[in-house]
């Protein structure tokens, strides 16, 4: 342990093993450095807990769909909405209506949110004036189905886009200020 | 042939880490033995502040804006008191870490700290407060202590609120602190941040 036999005496050789002086050095390096970044301040904490408001995202394949008819998808539990304060505020916005409009002669995009296996609250979303809708919720976890209705323009040409609702939600106040928000989205291909 | 032995004394006495030792014990020994004289210094150290403010943000969904305004302390219930010591002069500097505001980025949208203070003898409403947006829009905002010195080695890119030089120039005085953290837009976390916390850290540096 750190000493050699050499006939009768015993003699440190510590700093002789290069390989434990290098981490004694270390040692004492990072000491140095870290000893004025712990030292002289006092510490205020703030404390904060942050659950994502959606989870469970359901993953779905691209739809295709044919020009000039009407139809119909229905994803069940497309998501879990997770709302932690009473009288929670979440709001479903319905994005890029403007390429929707060129892609499509009506789309609804109804959200319905279940609490178990009862419907607390359906919204449907349609170009161009009811993009946004909110729901005001307790405190639960919910279960979201997503079904979407559309008739799709007589295009001449494949064409693809993307469907994205837009989720966020505001406690205790009502407010369509767009800030930071999940994006539930769906895939399509429009066929002539 | 084999070379003469020395007795054990001559032995013991040649090693040079034995003359190292007793050279050492002679300086100790001699300087207790010698007549010297004595300076000494005198020093006090007042504790900054005693309080170790801690407020709750609580549990928030992402992506959520929270009009509540949370407390740490009041002007009639200060969570903090800062002495000043008679016939000194100090900048107060409370900041957030860089490496705090790296974390808060990910976890807010906006997020805001409001600082205030005033004398323990003044009166109702005659407090100084200031503001800042520790992350808007989802960029931290980076500010440079003025003056960057206090905290050797922490590095340039801090998140700091300068609050004025507070002195106390006829005796010692006590300061009245207590903050505020509204403005909050939490961020589209993908996983639950699970309980965590940032730090405020508060030191002063005398004028």
């Amino acid at each position: 342990m750190g000493l050699r036999r050499r006939g009768v005496a015993c003699e440190p050789t510590f700093f002789k093993d290069s390989r434990k002086s290098l981490f004694a050095i270390t040692f004492l390096l990072v000491s140095l450095f870290l000893s004025p970044q712990t030292a002289g301040n006092y510490t205020w904490q703030v404390n904060y807990t942050i659950v994502p408001l959606i989870q469970n995202v359901k993953p779905i394949s691209s739809i295709n769909m044919h020009a000039g008819r009407h139809g119909w998808v229905n994803v069940t539990e497309a998501y879990k909405l997770i709302v932690l304060k009473n009288g929670t505020n979440v709001y479903f916005k319905l994005m890029d209506t403007d390429t929707l409009i060129q892609h499509f002669t009506s789309l609804v995009v109804q959200i319905v949110i279940y609490d178990g296996l009862k419907a607390v609250v359906t919204l449907p979303l349609r170009f161009p004036e009811e993009t946004c809708k909110y729901a005001n919720l307790t405190k639960d976890n919910y279960n979201v189905d997503v079904r979407i209705n559309y008739v799709a323009k007589s295009l001449t040409e494949h064409v693809s886009g993307t469907i994205t609702v837009a989720i966020w939600a505001v406690e205790q106040t009502l407010s369509e200020e767009v800030g930071t928000y999940y994006k539930w989205t769906v895939n399509y291909t429009i066929s002539p | 042939m084999k070379p003469p032995k020395f007795p054990f004394f001559s032995r013991i006495f040649l090693k040079p880490a034995f003359i190292v030792v007793l050279m050492f014990t002679l300086i100790i020994l001699g300087s207790y033995a010698a007549q010297y004289y004595a300076w000494s210094v005198g020093y006090q150290i007042t504790p900054l502040t005693t309080s170790v403010v801690v407020v709750d943000l609580g549990a928030h969904s992402g992506a959520t804006s929270v009009p509540t305004v949370y407390h740490g302390g009041s002007e009639t219930n200060p969570a903090a008191t800062l002495s000043i010591p008679s016939g000194k002069t100090l900048n107060i500097y409370t900041f957030i870490p860089h490496s705090a505001l790296d974390a808060l980025e990910n976890h807010f949208y906006s997020i805001r700290l409001t600082v205030y203070w005033k004398k323990s003898t003044a009166g109702l409403g005659e407090y100084n407060s200031k503001s800042i947006w520790l992350v808007y829009n989802g960029v931290h905002h980076y500010v440079s202590p003025e003056p960057n010195i206090g905290l050797d080695g922490v590095g340039p890119n801090m998140n700091a609120i300068v609050s004025p030089t507070i002195s106390s120039a006829v005796g010692p005085e006590t300061w009245y602190f207590w903050f505020e953290v509204d403005g909050i837009w939490t961020g589209a976390v993908q996983t639950s941040t699970g309980p965590t916390s940032f730090p405020i850290w508060v030191y002063a540096v005398e004028v």
